[in-house]
């Protein structure tokens, strides 16, 4: 098991009253499994995914990766696993825009003591997802799609075990969000475990599909089934 | 592209240059203050040395001149402005009988019009080597007598020692030259005053008889007696022999303390600008980098997510500041130094006040210290943003951004 989640809860204030972001939620996800998390805007997905990366702390319950509490680890010790384990695509746009593509691509590398270059690696990636061409440039000169790919390549850049995706083909036309799709597939072939919110049909088929509401998961036996039923329409 | 280390000096340059409004700004604030401590410093040692090395080596307490040129005679004392002024030399007799008056020797001053050594006309002043204590005490070599065809240079006058100098016609060898005493001496000629009688004869320089000439001086210098005032004596003198010979007096404590005022004053304008530039460049950074901090916070959450740890952002920012601190304060001293290096010159003769040039080591280690001073600036003024970059929280920081 590579991540095992227990009775998580955040809550945040909105106005007089507190409420819980996500709320007792229970989640397990294999080695190389591909999880993808559908719910309507303000459901608690991103609240979610910024805890499994150690970006804020939950008010109650355990995240184990690979059975060690991320949250019993101090701040720098929890940096350097992200840094090292897991590879994230933040919701919107995420390049830094006075690095170029490659620079940005490689930055992760850099970030904790390493040896070794970056370069071989940032180039394979560019290569393998098709924006050699683009190394040079900078962000602001990109598409959406071409951004979103970047971001991607950046999130592989330390070859993570759990790749992280918050809405990857959110505003992206169908054509490219289908390319997106596919080669997030190509990707977790290699062994890499993805847990990725969408509204995108495309991505649910590429494996498990659970179901978030008001920060809580939807029984998730029958989740599958209610999303292919509710999005017949 | 070559695999250039990917490190957070490259990354904190980048920074800077995307905004290069605001970083040159910075810098310049930095530069400013920069400039005005080295350049004023660098002034003011210059001079404070002169003073020094005035105050203690004039051995003059008074200086006697014919009337309405006291000012003349301080200029041609401290920059050396080719003066001639003459009074009756039976006066330097009744000078020495004077009581209180220990010492008391002559000087004729010649501006000559033209010397194979020099650019400038320079000013030649006959003494007696006999009485003399004025000279004395800056010459290296022949500390003795000085002998007819002898002349001494000043230090700015430039041949060698065992040289020989041409004025007026006649030929000088040089035996000695002068250290510097950063006044009108360092580009003075000095030669017994029977040479200089000589020249004025031989050339025919002085109005009326030139035969004559050596009835006449142009100053005395006096040294009193330890227990009378060079003022008591300046008075008595006055008294006595003011009407007979038309004088005028310099008192030689008068002029250095007036130089003393004047470099405090200049010294102390330097101090307080030098503070108020560095404290307005201390504000203004902190203020302009905690305000980038706030609109930067979703770069610096997207770097934390990567996998940046806090304090490496914090030193991301400190770095940032620290070139902005030493990159203005290497400005500001360039700036300087070409201000003060090729000008120095021109420089201290508007000012019109002795100077000795500082060694090169001595002006090295106050670039240094301004260096540090300035380059401190940065870091300081970024200590705030640096900590609060480190406390701060991302995930409202992303949500604002979506
Ligand atoms: N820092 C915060 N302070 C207060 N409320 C917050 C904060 N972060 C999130 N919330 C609230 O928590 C709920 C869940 O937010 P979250 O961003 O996780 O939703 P989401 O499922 O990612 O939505 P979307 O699909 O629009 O990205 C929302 O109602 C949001 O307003
Ligand atoms: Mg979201």
């Amino acid at each position: 098991m590579l991540l095992e989640i227990n009775g998580l809860r955040k809550e945040y204030e909105r106005g007089e009253h507190r409420f819980a972001a996500v709320d007792d939620l229970c989640l397990r996800l294999e080695r190389g499994e591909f999880v993808c998390l559908f719910g309507r805007s303000g459901s608690g997905k991103t609240t979610l995914l910024n805890m499994i990366a150690g970006l804020i702390t939950p008010d109650s319950g355990e995240i184990l990766f690979d059975g060690v509490g991320l949250y019993s680890l101090d701040d720098p010790a929890r940096t350097a696993w992200r840094n090292e384990k897991l590879g994230y695509m933040p919701q919107g746009a995420s390049l830094l825009s006075n690095l170029s593509v490659l620079d940005n691509i490689r930055l992760p590398f850099h970030l904790q003591p390493r040896s070794g270059g970056s370069l071989e690696k940032a180039r394979e990636l560019t290569r393998e997802l098709g924006i050699s061409r683009l190394e040079k440039s900078y962000p602001s000169a990109l598409s959406g799609g071409e951004m979103r790919r970047v971001a991607l390549a950046r999130a592989l850049m330390n070859s993570p075990e759990l790749v992280i995706a918050d809405e990857p083909s959110n505003d992206l036309d169908a054509q490219t969000a289908r390319e997106m799709a596919s080669l997030l597939s190509v990707l977790n072939g290699r062994g890499c475990a993805f847990l990725v919110a969408t509204h995108d049909q495309e991505l649910g088929r590429l494996g498990r599909t659970l179901e978030i509401a008001n920060g809580r998961l939807l029984d998730q036996d029958h989740a599958t089934e209610d999303r292919e039923v509710s999005n017949v329409q | 592209m070559p695999e250039a280390a990917f490190t957070l000096r490259r990354l904190a340059w980048n920074n800077l240059q995307r905004r290069p409004f605001r970083s040159a700004s910075l810098a310049g604030m930095v530069a400013l203050f920069a400039f005005t401590l080295f350049a004023g410093t660098i002034l003011n040692e210059n001079l404070g040395r002169g003073l020094a090395s005035l105050a203690e080596r004039l051995g003059a307490d008074l200086l006697v001149v014919p009337h309405g040129y006291d000012k003349e005679a301080q200029a041609a004392l401290l920059r050396g402005e080719p003066s001639t002024f003459y009074m009756k030399a039976e006066l330097l007799d009744k000078v020495r009988r004077l009581p209180g008056v220990l010492q008391a020797s002559p000087q004729f001053f010649l501006a000559s019009l033209d010397a194979a050594c020099c650019t400038s006309k320079v000013q030649i002043i006959g003494y007696d080597p006999a009485s003399d204590f004025l000279v004395r005490p800056w010459t290296r070599e022949n500390r003795g007598a000085l002998e007819s065809g002898q002349i001494v240079v000043g230090s700015r006058i430039i041949t060698e020692v065992g040289g020989e100098v041409t004025l007026f016609g006649t030929a000088f060898t040089i035996a000695g030259k002068m250290e510097a005493t950063g006044m009108g001496f360092d580009t003075s000629v000095f030669m017994t005053l029977d040479d200089v009688y000589g020249l004025v004869r031989k050339a025919g320089l002085a109005e009326g008889d030139p035969d004559e000439a050596n009835r006449f001086i142009s100053s005395i210098a006096i040294k009193t007696g330890p227990d009378h005032s060079p003022k008591d004596i300046g008075n008595e003198l006055m008294r006595r022999h003011a009407i007979d010979y038309d004088l005028d007096l310099v008192l030689t404590k008068n002029l250095v303390s007036d130089i003393a005022a004047r470099l405090k004053s200049v010294s102390s304008l330097t101090w307080t600008l030098a503070a108020v530039f560095w404290t307005l460049a201390l504000l203004v950074m902190a203020i302009v980098f905690s305000s980038t901090v706030n609109e930067r916070k979703r770069e610096l959450s997207i770097f934390r997510i990567l996998g940046a740890s806090r304090s490496w952002l914090g030193r991301m920012i400190l770095l940032e500041a620290c070139f902005i601190g030493i990159g203005g304060a290497l400005i500001g001293l360039l700036a300087a130094a070409l201000l003060m290096f090729p000008f120095s010159t021109l420089i201290f003769q508007a000012i019109g006040l002795p100077h000795l040039q500082l060694s090169w080591g001595m002006i090295l280690a106050y670039a240094l210290a301004v260096l540090l001073l300035a380059g401190a600036a940065g870091p300081l003024a970024s200590i705030y943003s640096a900590l609060s970059i480190t406390r701060f929280d991302i995930h409202p920081t992303l949500r604002e951004g979506e």
